[in-house]
């Protein structure tokens, strides 16, 4: 067991022991390493000005991912390499991004731009050659206020790719990683008025978790990395689990994706995007590239809030958690896993291992729905998420899942029982909206009104008739195809669909 | 339009094509300019041009010809800073870090509206990481009335209201031992919803007349104004009764009511500054547009002289109108500096940026035009209300007092007091609000006379840009192939719409500057001018370069920084207009010494000498040259140096007030997708054609469009200050329920820019900030109705607002 941090930056090894322990990365690098370059701009992982690369070792390699330091604590970057703004340069010269920025004017007030580079730089890590949209989709989570983004986008496509280099050859990994396999099997311990314990094993993990029962589970940290700097939550006692090997990796067995709790959203929606596409289109809407690397699916699930994108989906496959404690483990169903408000069954000693999500047989559809007040980057107001399985025209079973529309997650089990056995028609349908409008009973916050969802709640089931057949004639003969492959948006579908959402205040 | 390209040949212009750029310059280019008559370039480059001649000071550096007669001036140039920015290297006052330094923390208040009774400091002092508190005695940056100077402590009128600061080795402490100061309070009803501070009974914010610092953030209303309740107005200006008999003369009138929100400024580098108190002078590393502000405030608060305090901003991460002036903040980190005996940083938090320094007021407008049937204004009326919070000037009638010919417009403005945090000036304050009407107005009046929204404008706006601007947008959005209102199929339904912009041509005469040359060959200048992002760092090398016949990236700028001359502050688009000719000044006179001490040794007399790309040379025999850096050797001094001020505008043909020459134009163009079954709004594409004089660094210049541009609709979709009625809490202080659009929310922007000259200056040169950001809500609503035929008259222009537009116009039709 170690008492100090090893955390390399820009190349070079540092150990923090102590209080230093306890910083953020952002504040870490700026005030004990001089770095300032990264920037503090909103401290909750929204703007994108902090983002550095993490790298993880996965055997003999390094792997790099983006993340928001201002919301990543060193305690969960324990064996890592960062490599921020000031570690990008190519021997002392503006790498080909750079350079680019600064031909094409992608930098006005220049706050927004080291995240904004380091972005990009990521982006070309995975993909050489990039269009306009895939720079877009890689910025989202970088905020600008000058350049109206223009600039950088072009900046992007102007790079000379032919010049870039990658960060392993930046970085040498071999020294990195032969120090990193050396020191990554150790737990760490840390006390300084507050304690954090970084685990390595599964059954440690629960060890100090049955000895604290009060502390708190940190891997991605996205959201109480975010409570942590607004003040609401100052722990006494963290467990780690930020990169343990034993919840990573994802997998599919007996027709289940089985999810490791550690497994990223990154990850979940990159492995999804043949076995389960819908999924997977959701998950591209999540949140942005930094956030999606270090959220888990596990901390989703185990966050449980009510609007966590991840979790109608696993309650329309009907799927399950696994959950391991000090003495051994087992699997709930995600309908008996929640009890109340970010309350679950979970035992004082047990720690979510794995997500089971069943996938969806020949005959069934998955649809999955994300309401936000824009697309991007916005929690949502309304999900749902809508599972049937059909014999000829009719419904033979359904399941329909709404969160954003009470304390919990919500499964619609009227509006079910109405279903099953009916023709699927858009009529039927339609009633089932009325009927699914009367089971939930929404608040109104910042995100949207309780008129507002109501109107949701009962237009989405109209939406997924359109989405699954494909036309909004009241015949419903078109499944189109098994896997919810419908026509996705139902732009292209029928001028009549003008009215549906026409009554929303 | 299109008849209206009458182009005269460059001929016209007032040099022929020069071999170089300075050699060509008129007569006296050469020699002192003795004579205070001058010609000048005048009118739309490509349009029309014409020399005019101006008595101009002796002191004035001689006419540059247009711009593709110029070298550096006007050519697309990446900023002399972009290297420091990519790499990170870039220091912003967020980023000092001084031996020794305490870290701040605010105390603010939690409750909207009270009288302090108590403040309970002991608890906080016996924290063992507290060094210092400070408590104010009045906030400095809201209204207030002429008794409550006498209080010991301010008067609470927001949530989040800046009350005092401690201070201490790390942030963390200095955070938890803010959470320990005790205040009582004497609560007090409380309002934060403007309709309802109107009303005769509402709880009164303000006991008395209550006026707001000019310095308060660059914001404040009109002084001494009648204030009756919490409504402070109105300001009226033009005459009631002639407007109400003009419009019985009209043969169409269009009324029309809107709504804006209060939107917050934004900046990614929050308020904020480094204090360093030392017994003979304060040195404060500010994020600020106005370095002397700053200086001047604190000066004046501790008593100091203005040479004791420095005030240095290198680099600044945005501010866009919030930030002049010390703030509360400034103030108590210089307390505490001195109190604490060591430098102190108080940048403000995300959730401060959103409450305590600033936002665009509200707006509730009613509009009432009258025109003639051929399009021709009779009368326009406007009546504004608006909520600055506890701050003043909401006013929103500058786009109708000064955007179109109309022979009676009367206007009044009216700012209601609600228990919200101050106002300050915001990119062309009032403007986006007052064009988001005024640019609906005309629209719907075009539409009322079966005209295109186009030729109205060209019957009723004598401005010569926007008429050319017009020209070019339409033909680059496709205008012609516009469609009728709501005339797509299926949900999905697209519009194009146009809008209009209208900014001033305003300067500063407290600019100057000094040019130096040294013997090495280095070029410095300096001015406490600063670059707040937008690139005047990069637009001075070239104007120095232009002169000295370098490049941009020879000349060192160092400016930022009190020590030198007297900069203007960066605000109301006056930077370039104002310190641009300085530059231009100073490096010419720096140019005659300088050849003054090489001439000799090139064997001829200085008027004979010419410098260009990076030469000297005899203007008879450019074989015979020297390198700039060895003419520099030549000098027999170490160093020459010039100081350039800014004279008064020159003499010009005016046209009427704010109208045509005297003011700034911009036409924005735009198309939208709106999906009928969510209410998302889209904007595909956006076309926004400028004008700012003369344009120094057209790369800067179109970035700053495309910034003012997405502001623009980030205003109209998305961004909203929400208070919690029952609380007075706003609920979305920070930038996930608070939204600023992104990169995905990005349309396609063409940004075009004519170049004007009026002969006002010796760059002729003008702002562009705030016009960019002007005309594009209102362009967006526009292309919504286009798309959609509703119109809506209110922003954020969000999914749930359009809906309930679409379902208001299906029951009207039902």
């Amino acid at each position: 067991m170690r008492d100090f941090l090893i955390i390399y930056v820009n190349g070079r090894r540092h150990e923090v022991r102590g209080r230093r322990a306890f910083q953020s990365l952002s504040h870490f690098l700026r005030y004990d390493l001089g770095l300032i370059g990264t920037k503090v701009v909103c401290a909750e992982g929204d703007c994108g000005s902090c983002t550095v690369f993490v790298g993880r070792h996965e055997g003999d390699k390094l792997t790099y991912r983006t993340v928001t330091s201002c919301i990543q604590f060193l305690y969960q970057l324990d064996c890592t390499h960062i490599v921020t703004i000031e570690g990008l340069k190519y021997d002392g010269q503006l790498n080909p991004v750079q350079q680019a920025m600064v031909k094409c004017q992608g930098s006005q007030c220049g706050f927004c731009t080291p995240g904004i580079v380091v972005s990009m730089c990521a982006m070309f890590e995975k993909k050489r050659d990039v269009n306009a949209d895939d720079l877009r989709g890689a910025l989202v989570g970088n905020l600008c206020r000058c350049t109206g983004y223009d600039s950088i986008v072009k900046s992007g496509l102007a790079v000379d790719t032919t010049t870039l280099r990658r960060l392993d050859d930046l970085y040498p990994p071999d020294a990195i990683v032969s120090d990193l396999i050396k020191t990554a099997g150790e737990s760490v311990r840390v006390t300084d008025q507050k304690t954090f314990f970084k685990a390595v094993t599964i059954d440690e993990a629960a060890r100090f978790r049955a000895e604290n029962p009060d502390c708190m589970i940190i891997s991605g940290g996205t959201d109480v990395g975010v409570q942590m700097n607004k003040c609401l939550r100052d722990p006494r006692s963290i467990l780690s689990l930020a990169g343990m090997q034993a919840l990573r990796g994802i997998e599919v067995k007996d027709d289940a994706i089985v999810a490791g709790a550690n497994a990223t959203i990154a990850e979940m929606e990159a492995f999804t995007r043949d076995v389960l596409p819908e999924y997977s289109r959701l998950l591209y809407y999540f949140g942005s590239p930094p956030i999606k690397n270090a959220a888990t699916i596990g901390g989703n699930v185990g966050n449980g809030s009510p609007i966590a994108d991840s979790i109608p989906a696993i309650y329309a496959m009907n799927g399950e958690v696994e959950l391991v404690g000090t003495s051994g483990s087992r699997r709930v169903n995600i309908h008996d896993y929640y009890t109340g408000y970010k309350k679950t069954v979970q035992k004082p000693d047990e720690l979510i291992a794995r997500v089971i999500i069943p996938l969806p047989k020949a005959g069934e559809t998955l649809k999955l729905y994300k309401i936000s007040r824009r697309k991007d980057l916005d929690i949502s107001a309304f999900t749902a998420a809508i599972w049937m399985r059909h014999r000829g025209n009719s419904i033979d079973d359904v399941r329909i899942v709404y969160g954003g529309v009470a304390a919990n997650i919500l499964r619609l089990r009227q509006t079910e029982d109405f279903l099953r056995g009916q023709a699927f028609t858009l009529s039927n349908l339609q009633h089932a909206g009325k009927i699914a409008r009367s089971e939930v009973k929404p608040i109104s916050d910042v995100r949207g009104s309780a008129d507002y969802r109501l109107q949701l709640g009962e237009n989405i089931l109209t939406k997924f008739f359109i989405d699954v057949s494909g036309t909004t004639s009241g015949n419903g003969n078109g499944w189109n195809d098994g896997n919810g492959n419908g026509n996705g948006n139902g732009h292209s579908v029928d001028p009549t669909l003008e009215g549906i959402a026409g009554e929303v205040h | 339009m299109a008849e209206k390209t009458t182009t005269e040949a460059p001929a016209a212009a007032p040099t022929e094509k020069p071999p170089v750029p300075q050699a060509a310059l008129p007569k006296n280019g050469a020699e002192k300019p003795k004579t205070d008559t001058q010609t000048y370039p005048v009118g739309i480059a490509g349009v029309k041009i014409e020399e005019e001649e101006r008595k101009v000071p002796a002191t004035e550096a001689p006419p540059l010809p247009i711009n593709e007669k110029l070298a550096v001036i006007g050519k697309p140039t990446p900023r002399v800073d972009g290297r420091a920015k990519v790499t990170g290297a870039a220091k912003y006052s967020a980023d000092i870090n001084l031996p020794g330094m305490l870290f701040a923390k605010l105390i603010t208040s939690t409750v909207p509206h009270a009288i302090i009774k108590s403040i309970d400091t002991s608890a906080a002092e016996k924290h063992p990481a507290f060094r210092a508190i400070h408590m104010l005695d009045r906030d400095r940056s809201a209204a207030q009335t002429e008794e409550e100077k006498k209080d010991n402590w301010p008067r609470v009128r927001y949530v989040g209201q800046p009350l005092g600061a401690v201070c201490a080795p790390t942030q963390a402490h200095a955070d938890d031992i803010a959470r320990l100061v005790k205040i009582t309070y004497e609560q007090k009803p409380f309002v934060v919803d403007p309709d309802k501070a109107k009303e005769p009974n509402a709880p009164i914010i303000f006991q008395g007349n209550a006026e707001q610092a000019g310095t308060a953030g660059g914001g404040g209303g009109p002084k001494d104004v009648k204030q009756n309740g919490n409504v402070r107005g109105p300001v009226a200006k033009g005459e009631a009764d002639k407007a109400e008999i003009a419009f019985n003369s009209a043969d169409v009138t269009v009324e029309l009511d809107f709504r804006t929100q209060v939107q917050t400024h934004c900046a990614l580098e929050t308020h904020g500054l480094v204090a360093d108190w030392k017994p003979d002078m304060l040195t404060v590393w500010a994020s600020t547009q106005g370095t002397s502000s700053v200086r001047d405030e604190l000066a004046a608060v501790f008593n100091l002289k203005k040479s004791q305090v420095r005030v240095i901003t290198e680099y600044m991460g945005g501010g866009f109108g919030a930030k002049f002036g010390a703030g509360n903040y400034g103030v108590l980190a210089t307390h505490l500096s001195k109190k604490a005996n060591a430098p102190v940083r108080l940048m403000l938090d995300r959730r401060e940026e959103h409450l305590c320094v600033g936002n665009r007021p509200s707006s509730i407008q009613k509009l009432k035009i009258g025109a003639k049937k051929d399009g021709t204004l009779v009368a326009m009326r406007l009546q504004s209300y608006g909520t600055a919070g506890v701050g003043t000037g909401a006013g929103a009638s500058g786009p109708t007092q000064n955007l179109y010919t109309c022979p009676a417009i009367y206007t009044e403005d009216s700012d209601v007091f609600t228990n919200a945090g101050p106002s300050s000036a915001f990119r062309a304050p009032g403007h986006p609000q007052g064009a988001f009407s005024l640019e609906q107005g005309i629209d719907s009046l075009a539409e009322k006379l079966k005209m295109d929204p186009l030729a109205l404008r060209d019957k009723i706006d004598d401005s010569e840009a926007r008429r050319e601007e017009r020209r070019i947008g339409a033909e680059r959005i496709g205008w012609k192939d516009r469609k009728p209102a709501g005339s797509d199929a299926g949900p999905i339904k697209r519009g194009i719409g146009v809008a209009q912009a209208i900014w001033y041509r305003i300067m500063n005469r407290d600019s100057h500057c000094d040019v130096r040359i040294t013997q090495d060959g280095s070029v410095e200048f300096l001015s406490g001018v600063q670059d707040i992002g937008t690139g005047i760092r990069t637009a001075l090398a070239q104007i120095v370069a232009e002169t000295l016949g370098l490049k941009p990236t020879d000349i060192t700028v160092k400016i930022g920084d009190t020590n030198y001359p007297q900069g203007p502050n960066s605000g109301g688009s006056v930077t370039t207009n104002s310190i641009s000719p300085v530059a231009r000044n100073a490096a010419w006179a720096a140019r005659e010494q300088f050849l003054g001490q090489v001439a000799p040794a090139l064997g001829v007399s200085a008027d004979e000498l010419e410098m260009a790309d990076g030469r000297v040379f005899p203007k008879n025999n450019p074989n015979q040259s020297l390198t700039f850096k060895q003419a520099a050797k030549k000098m027999k001094v170490e160093q020459v140096a010039a100081r350039g001020d800014r004279s008064d505008d020159y003499e010009s043909k005016k046209g009427p007030r704010g109208k045509g020459a005297g003011g700034l134009g911009g036409v924005q163009f735009c198309q939208v997708a709106v999906d009928t079954s969510t209410g998302h709004i889209k904007v595909e594409k956006v076309v926004a054609v400028h004008d700012c004089g003369r344009p120094i660094n057209p790369m800067g210049v179109k970035s700053q469009v495309n910034g003012g541009v997405i502001q623009g609709i980030s205003y109209a979709l998305f961004e909203n200050r929400i208070l919690d009625r029952n609380t007075g809490v706003m609920v979305n202080t920070n930038l996930e329920q608070y939204k600023i659009a992104g990169s995905r929310e990005m349309p396609e922007i063409d940004a075009q820019l004519i170049e004007q000259y009026w002969g006002k200056s010796s760059t002729d040169a003008a702002g562009i900030g705030e016009p960019a950001t002007v005309a594009t809500a209102a362009c967006v609503a526009n292309a919504v109705y286009n798309a959609i035929g509703v119109r809506i008259t209110q922003i954020p222009m969000t999914p749930a607002v359009v809906l309930e537009a679409l379902a208001s116009k299906q029951k009207a039709s039902a």
